[in-house]
């Protein structure tokens, strides 16, 4: 077990399973996003890649497979909604706390290969988390992307996740739209779902797409994209399952034959459809 | 664990022949007179866990004790035969099936990963003890084999597995005969996975050393060598292809099996290759400490797949009964090149309704 906290700390690629390398981190902030999540900070020098995720534990409660949803080697945040068993008690740590941690695990986004390309990005409710370190680092690497489009899906205002983040992305050209299913309470904010708010999408050889949500969401969304004439190849989607070891072992994450935590959990849209 | 320890080293580096028809493994020949001699140095080694009858209600993970043996009961009734701990030779049950697998001595069906004890961590890193798993078929044995795959070779290496694994010696008994009618091993594809193997010569048994470990067990009882070879046997169900793929959105056929499944997971439990698990914390009434625990878990049921907030990926029973035929035959051979059933048809034998998944897949071939 280590405890560090300031000094430098690199998370290995290769991790253990469970026994062996539980890092137990302080809580370096704590932002209330909204009733249910909680976004959790640490300053803590680490490698990973957009739409890769931790375990993140209490001991005597259990772990719970969160996404990382920065994009930084000096610091990893983690937005965790408080639905289950574990989160809701890792919802409750405040800064200062202890979380058990083990990873980064997992497959995520290989920015380098979107490089050049426009970009497409689609998030419904907390899978916004996950795709927003996508877009962190389209931020900071804007001149090597083309157009980048942004389109989130929230039941309402009050629902939302890093809107503190809009002005800083649009900014930088980005065009965010927004559908809100149950009250279009936000400035601009389409009533309906994301697949609502795609007409202007038009189907371009050099795009990469981005999708994370609700699996229903992931179905709809693509079957709507691919209707438009877009290929499987260019649609890149999170498929997030209850990861137990992570290691791809215990059989939990599987999705015909691949592994969520170690093949995923972000897949090439042919890779598994 | 050596180079050449074919038991142990299951895989392409592995130097013995997998070729069934001419095997070169060393043979030896063993009088009947000397079976406690080999028993004896077996129990040297360690604890020999064997296939024995045991009565329902027994701790089949204890030694026999005497009170439970029970010569007056001859026909075992209400008695299981399976493998537990034996002291005597003579208890050795040389014919049948065990009802369970011995997959239990390398992954126990609940297995501590760490304790804790307020935010004190301590990983488990007992020595398990040595034991001889004494009798086991070709089906079980490869188990083995497949279970390394996946624990073993690749990384990270799952340490507890390791260690249990490192301390066990395999001893196969060479089926001549098909058990009984729900075994399919010969349409598997089997390897000569163990350390020594024994077959009946009538006056003698054969041994076959298929590992550096068995070799030094066998050399300390000075035989005579053989060269006698058998081919495995002919089994009276055969599954036709392990080749599924494209039957998968045939739910019609797999509908005959489906209906009868009661999501119970016997098939899971006694599947020698079924190793998914849980991870759970298990503490004291206060919370303050504990341990993590590996269990078993089983794909058939249907919260094996549920995520917060409530949504079964796999919530259809249909899904899941197709799953576990899937991993077994097809997903574990896109990743090791190798099926994960052994054939061994104890997922029939143990089923509460006996479906017979075998058929319904032959049947699918037949309408190609």
């Amino acid at each position: 077990m280590t405890t560090s906290s300031q000094t430098d700390f690199t998370f290995h690629k290769d991790h253990l399973m469970a026994e062996d390398e539980i890092v137990f981190l302080p809580i370096d902030a704590v932002t209330k996003q909204t009733d249910d999540e909680y976004l959790f900070r640490f300053d803590v020098k680490a490698k990973y890649d957009p739409g890769q995720f931790f375990q993140c534990s209490l001991l005597g409660i259990g772990e719970s497979a969160i996404s990382i949803c920065s994009d930084s080697e000096e610091y990893f945040e983690l937005s965790i909604r408080s639905v289950g068993n574990v989160t809701s008690k890792l919802c409750v740590l405040k800064k200062g706390d202890h979380m058990g941690l083990r990873g980064p695990y997992g497959h995520g986004y290989e920015m380098d290969t979107f490089k050049g390309k426009n970009m497409i990005v689609i998030g419904g409710g907390s899978g916004v988390a996950p795709v927003r370190g996508v877009i962190q680092n389209i931020y900071k690497n804007r001149g090597h992307f083309g157009s980048v489009d942004l389109l989130f899906g929230f039941r309402q205002k009050s629902f939302m996740l890093f809107e503190e983040n809009f002005s800083d992305w649009q900014s930088e050209d980005m065009t965010i739209r927004i559908a809100m299913n149950e009250k279009a309470d936000y400035p601009n904010a389409t009533k309906g779902f994301v697949t609502d708010i795609l007409d202007h999408i038009l189907p371009n050889k050099n795009t990469a797409i981005i999708i994370c949500g609700p699996p229903i969401m992931i179905t709809f969304v693509a079957k709507v994209l691919l209707k438009k004439g877009f290929q499987k190849e260019d649609i890149f989607i999170s498929e997030e399952r209850h990861m137990k070891c992570a290691v791809g072992r215990c059989g939990h994450c599987m999705i015909h034959g691949k592994y969520s935590c170690t093949d995923g959990p972000v897949f090439r849209y042919d890779e598994i459809y | 664990m050596k180079e050449n320890n074919c038991a142990s080293q299951k895989g392409s580096g592995c130097q013995c022949s997998h070729n069934k028809s001419e095997p070169n493994e060393k043979g030896f020949l063993l009088p009947k007179s000397q079976l406690s001699n080999l028993f004896t140095l077996l129990q040297e080694f360690g604890e020999v866990i064997a296939p024995r009858y045991v009565k329902s209600d027994e701790d089949a993970s204890e030694k026999q004790d005497e009170q439970s043996k029970d010569d007056s009961n001859p026909s075992h009734e209400g008695m299981f035969l399976r493998m537990a701990p034996t002291e005597n030779i003579e208890d050795v049950v040389w014919e049948g099936v065990s009802w369970f697998t011995s997959k239990k001595y390398t992954f126990p069906a609940k297995q501590t990963l760490l304790s804790f004890s307020g935010r004190k961590v301590k990983k488990w890193n007992k020595n398990p003890k040595k034991r001889v798993l004494f009798g086991l078929r070709l089906c079980d044995l490869n188990a083995f084999a497949i279970n390394d795959q996946l624990f073993l070779k690749q990384e990270p290496k799952m340490p507890f597995y390791e260690k249990f694994r490192k301390n066990l010696l395999l001893v196969g008994f060479w089926c001549d005969s098909p058990q009984d009618k729900y075994c399919f091993c010969d349409s598997m594809d089997l390897k000569h996975i163990y350390d020594l193997c024994l077959f009946d010569k009538g006056e003698d048994i054969h041994i076959k050393v298929g590992s550096q470990k068995g070799e030094e067990i066998i050399k300390k009882l000075a035989l005579k060598t053989d060269n006698e070879w058998r081919e495995a046997p002919k089994c009276t169900m055969q599954l036709q292809t392990t080749d599924i793929k494209k039957f998968f959105d045939k739910n019609e056929v797999w509908k005959k099996g489906e209906k009868d499944c009661l999501s119970c997971g016997d098939c899971t439990s006694l599947c020698p290759t079924c190793l998914c698990f849980d991870i759970e914390d298990e503490t004291n009434v206060s919370g303050t400490c504990g341990e993590r625990c590996a269990k078993w878990d089983s794909c058939m049921f249907k919260d094996f797949t549920l995520v917060a907030g409530g949504e079964h990926f796999r919530g259809e029973r249909i899904d899941r009964f197709k799953h576990r035929i899937y991993h077994k035959l097809q997903y574990f051979k896109e990743d090791f090149d190798t099926s994960m059933c052994t054939g061994c048809g104890r997922c029939i034998r143990g089923c509460p309704t006996k479906i017979d998944w075998i058929s319904l897949i032959n049947e699918q071939c037949e309408d190609q």
